[in-house]
């Protein structure tokens, strides 16, 4: 019998998970101190090479792309079957079947699935600061339907493929499928009111904490505790070529980042969505 | 009665009723066969399965969609059954790779995931990660002229020396560029997959050598190689983890045959931690430095 005990962290990149798994990390591993960065559990990583190999018995750099998405549902449904907890899991992949009647994160173990979106333009700046590419390159990627992580052929990258498609995609995946329950957290919310949106995330995983609990967690996950861990510690899921992981984490900093005609670039192709999520007010104004 | 080929790699004689061109042609009696038959559809008093494979205390099967079903039994038979035409490079790169991994944990050796170079009469194993650089040091290590004797899975028998595997090293399109190799008359591994077998023919030790050192490779997101001699615990967990494909040892319960092979192993080895930055990879420097640290602690 499936149990449902995966819940997937799912986002496009920068958009707030990090900052939700390690409050999660230290909200279910209760200690004095903060959860320290660079021990997040790797079994969180739904996309890691290292997990796919041990559970397949195979070795995913010896299999194509489409042969590995097939065969990642049946590594969360062994992951599930192993576990007694529930499993967080973290996903940039946009939501997709991998064949016609199979999607890649499988239902009959799905908890649920907390979604992190961020105003598109503040997910550019920090993207682009994060990968260390400039604006104009990331702009593309980010407006792109074949947009994808790790999706070179004539090298082996540190993990397995992630198809993300552009922004609106990724969004619309996650949030229109029917197949998985989805709390929406939105990274502007989540700053504004960390305590109400964390705490509305903790109930909709049906997860048992006191208010006290919940402030304790977010207090030791904060942006000056996660970013002073980095600068003494560093972070292992940064980029090499970007200076810090945790780098500014502030609402409509893209204004001092992009200029008009960029903005406008993003706007013009992801209005719809950015409407749908207040992004955009009734005169299409930018909220943020 | 079809003809059968007898070759020689990890130690084992190997007698194959197809061709396995990767592997040195040898004579004599066979410790292992590989066969062309049909496998069990599945296996009975299953001690652990993973995705595609099930394992029993002495059986292993594996299924690699589209391409073949391996059995692995009693440590000295491979069963093939093909779902594609032949026995092509695509069916040997998964039967050299998981079915034998699986065999020598039948076996009772010790699989190390990862390429060893022959350095001062010595076996050194430079293990990691998938992706983390073990077959690229190797290949830089033998175009600066040192012997190779296994890539990908090392295997250390009950003397504690690593075993010659076969003569060649699968490297990557970008690596190959990096050590100016042109890959135009190199094997694809598969068709879809820039992958190439490059032959180490004259580079190729084929004698067991001592193991002396294994390294662990691993990278970092920071500036400046970093060296560690592991100890105790650590140096114990840094072995078993890059065991090759540790959750078969699991399945077929060898776990005892493995602890006890490590604790006569690591008295006897020196394991280090190396890290280097993740880019850009410069070999000729990060070669030099580990040679460097060898020298002084290995």
């Amino acid at each position: 019998m499936a149990k449902k005990n995966i819940i997937w962290l799912a986002s496009y990149p920068k958009s707030g998970n990090t900052w939700f798994r390690v409050f999660l990390t230290n909200l279910l591993y209760e200690s004095e101190t903060p959860a320290n960065i660079n021990d997040l559990a790797e079994t969180s990583i739904s996309s890691s090479r290292k997990i796919f190999d041990e559970y397949t018995g195979l070795s995913a750099a010896d299999l194509t792309f489409d042969e590995i998405d097939k065969l990642r549902p049946d590594v969360y449904r062994m992951q599930s079957e192993e576990s007694d907890e529930l499993l967080f899991k973290k996903a940039h992949d946009k939501y997709h079947w991998v064949d016609i009647n199979q999607p890649l994160f499988p239902t009959e173990i799905s908890k649920g699935a907390v979604y992190f979106i961020r105003n598109p333009l503040d997910v550019l700046v920090s993207f682009a600061y994060h990968s260390a590419r400039p604006v104009t390159k990331m702009i593309k990627a980010i407006n792109n339907s074949e947009y994808a992580f790790c999706d070179k052929s004539d090298k082996l990258q540190n993990q397995l493929r992630q198809l993300l498609g552009s922004w609106s995609d990724h969004v619309k995946s996650w949030t229109e499928q029917k197949e998985i329950p989805v709390q929406v957290m939105r990274y502007e919310d989540m700053i504004a009111d960390t305590f109400n949106t964390f705490k509305q995330a903790i109930e909709f995983l049906d997860v048992k904490k006191s208010d006290e609990e919940i402030e304790q967690a977010i207090k030791k996950s904060s942006f000056s505790v996660l970013a002073e861990q980095e600068s003494s510690d560093g972070f292992k899921e940064k980029m090499i070529k970007s200076k810090a992981f945790f780098r500014k984490g502030q609402v409509g900093d893209w204004r001092n980042h992009l200029n008009e005609r960029e903005a406008q670039e993003i706007v013009n192709c992801h209005k719809d969505i950015m409407r749908k999520f207040g992004y955009l007010d009734e005169n299409d104004e930018l909220n943020f | 009665m079809s003809r059968t080929h007898t070759y020689k790699a990890f130690g084992l004689n190997i007698r194959s009723e197809f061709e396995i061109p990767e592997f040195l042609s040898s004579e004599g009696d066979s410790d292992v066969e590989i066969m062309l038959d049909k496998v069990p559809e599945k296996l009975k008093e299953i001690t652990k399965q993973g995705v595609r494979y099930q394992a029993t205390r002495n059986e292993f099967l594996l299924t690699v969609d589209q391409i073949a079903k391996f059995y692995v039994s009693n440590g000295n038979k491979i069963t093939v059954e093909l779902l594609k035409d032949q026995a092509d490079k695509e069916v040997r790169l998964f039967l050299l790779g998981s079915a034998m991994g699986a065999l020598f944990v039948q076996r009772g050796l010790l699989p190390v995931h990862g390429s060893t170079i022959k350095l001062n009469d010595k076996a050194t194993i430079f293990t990691g990660l998938s992706g983390v650089g073990k077959s690229t040091i190797a290949a830089h290590f033998v175009q600066q002229g040192f012997l190779a004797l296994a890539d990908d899975i090392s295997v250390v028998n009950e003397e504690l020396q690593v075993v010659p595997g076969f003569p060649s090293l699968k490297i990557w399109d970008d690596v190959l560029q990096k050590l100016r190799v042109n890959n135009e008359l190199l094997n694809q591994i598969r068709p879809n997959i820039k992958k190439f077998q490059l032959p180490i023919t004259e580079q190729y030790f084929t004698e067991p050598l001592p193991l002396g050192n294994i390294v662990i490779l691993n990278t970092k997101n920071s500036p400046g190689f970093e060296f560690e001699e592991l100890t105790g615990i650590k140096k114990f967990n840094a072995i078993k983890s890059n065991t090759y494909r540790y959750r078969f040892v699991h399945g077929l319960e060898k776990q005892q045959d493995h602890f006890q092979l490590l604790n006569k192993l690591l008295p006897k080895i020196k394991v280090f931690r190396v890290t280097r930055p993740q880019a850009p990879l410069t070999l000729e420097e990060f070669g030099a430095y580990i040679l460097n640290k060898l020298k002084q602690h290995g």
